[in-house]
């Protein structure tokens, strides 16, 4: 009844809607009482899974992101898209992959991105006539492009758990991110033919490059990141608290949309939002710890089902 | 309308300081770096490592309070109303046990600190366990609340 108890007991408790972060503790509880293991092992798991220098990019991300809607620079990245390939038969929706893109270079999550361009271009293409639901999805799917371009959070995961270069990680993500991008237009064009959604109107060169002037210290953003780490200036890590020091300084000195005033609301709400997810890590290097003193991923690997059995069950198969 | 709560904006500013100041000491450890390259500043490493457990654990009772603790409610949204409500009256006590013991063990861990420095920074590393301390106690604190307030709920109903 060993690891089948950790199991069982995580699995029902996540079934029946008690928090993930909650269902791993008290599930390793449960083994370690019965196990008659030292419950001091649950702050110090708890502690060392959190105690990560990695982590920090999670909270880092999430605050420049919600900075930069705030300042304004997400909504001048849409509005260069959408000079750009406004003007195609579905322009909005392009748009709306091309800041994805764009924003992709920022930050490093699809939920940042999912977040920042959904909040603007889903109301305004509902507005000028696209299904409601073509434009969550069109908003969702090429937001997937934000971890794969770099930036990527879930590269600087599995390069520190793996021993992985990140900056090779991201280097390999760059030219498949773009072409997913170039993809999801290309479909996205052929279903706005199809459904015969509205086009912008196309804007003089000189209003695009006023847009692009406009836009310049949001795809600076772009630039500041990709050459630092792809420099050697800083790593993937302090990338992101690099955005989050450059979103204030635009937002506030430059475009002046930021008023120093709501900061600490925008910080608090978004680190708190991250804090949930680290009491989860915490709490899962406790559970995982577990999982490796019971040997389950080697028996699961020699296909030792004999042992297995016995790791599962705490008795021998008769 | 909720009422005010004291604690939970200490908490949230306090996790705001710590976060701040970790912004502040990467940047410091970057810029360093990049344009003083004689100096080397060893502690930035360690330092914001400390202020981001620090950021999690006073932040992270506030985010329970707020119900943003991931869950899957697929099922338990096909429950009666009483049902469910029962289950998460269970539930809020269930994680504010497992948080007063894993308290209880914190105190414990946090006293391995006051011998042990950290290796860089040479304090002692009581400063970085005590924030264990911390997060289970106000974690087990809002998760008791969160059950009475269901309770309460409940029994107003009938």
């Amino acid at each position: 009844m060993m690891a089948l108890l950790l199991f069982l007991s995580f699995v029902v408790l996540l079934l029946l809607g008690f928090p993930v972060a909650f269902s791993l503790g008290v599930s390793s509880l449960f083994y370690l009482l019965v196990k008659g293991i030292p419950l001091s092992i649950i702050p110090q798991k708890m502690y060392s899974g959190i105690d990560s220098f990695v982590l920090l990019c999670i909270p880092a991300f999430i605050v420049a992101g919600n900075l930069m809607n705030t300042a304004g620079i997400t909504r001048r990245i849409i509005n260069f898209s959408n000079a750009i390939v406004g003007h195609i038969r579905g322009g909005l929706a392009l748009a709306n992959v091309a800041a994805s893109m764009i924003f992709a270079g920022i930050s490093g999550t699809a939920l940042a991105d999912t977040a920042s361009i959904g909040a603007i271009l889903i109301p305004a293409m509902k507005e000028e006539g696209y299904d409601a639901d073509f434009s969550a999805a069109v908003t969702a799917s090429s937001s997937t492009v934000g971890p794969i371009i770099p930036p990527s959070v879930p590269m600087i995961i599995v390069g520190t758990l793996t021993g992985l270069s990140v900056t090779r990680l991201f280097l390999a993500g760059a030219i498949p991110g773009v072409i997913l991008g170039f993809s999801l237009m290309a479909i996205t064009y052929y279903l706005s033919v199809k459904r015969n959604y509205p086009k912008e109107e196309r804007l003089s060169l000189r209003a695009v490059f006023r847009t692009f002037l406009d836009a310049s210290w949001a795809l600076g953003m772009v630039v500041l990141i990709l050459v630092g780490i792809l420099g050697g200036i800083f790593t993937p890590t302090e990338a992101s608290v690099v955005a989050v020091v450059y979103a204030l300084l635009v937002g506030t000195l430059v475009y002046r949309e930021l008023k120093p005033g709501d900061i600490p609301r925008i910080v608090v709400e978004s680190v708190r939002m991250t804090t949930s997810v680290m009491v989860l890590v915490g709490l899962a290097r406790l559970f995982a710890w577990i999982i490796t003193t019971e040997r389950i991923p080697q028996l699961v690997a020699q296909g030792d089902s004999e042992h297995f059995y016995q790791s599962l069950c705490g008795y021998p198969p008769h | 309308m909720e009422k005010r709560d004291p604690l939970e904006a200490i908490l949230a500013t306090g996790m705001m300081v710590a976060f701040m100041a970790l912004v502040g000491v990467v940047m410091l450890s970057v810029i360093t770096r990049f344009f003083l390259p004689f100096i080397v500043f060893s502690w930035t490493e360690e330092t914001s490592r400390f202020l981001f457990v620090w950021a999690v654990a006073l932040g992270a009772p506030c985010a329970l309070k707020r119900g943003e603790f991931v869950s899957v409610d697929f099922l338990i949204r096909r429950f009666p109303e009483k049902a469910a409500r029962g289950f998460q009256a269970a539930f809020s006590f269930i994680t504010g046990g497992f948080f007063l013991v894993v308290f209880w063990y914190s105190l414990q861990f946090a006293r391995l600190g006051l011998l042990q420095m950290s290796p860089t920074m040479r304090i002692p590393m009581v400063f970085a366990y005590a924030s264990m301390v911390v997060v289970s106690f106000f974690l087990a604190l809002y998760a008791f609340r969160q059950g009475v307030l269901v309770f309460r709920k409940r029994s107003d109903a009938r």
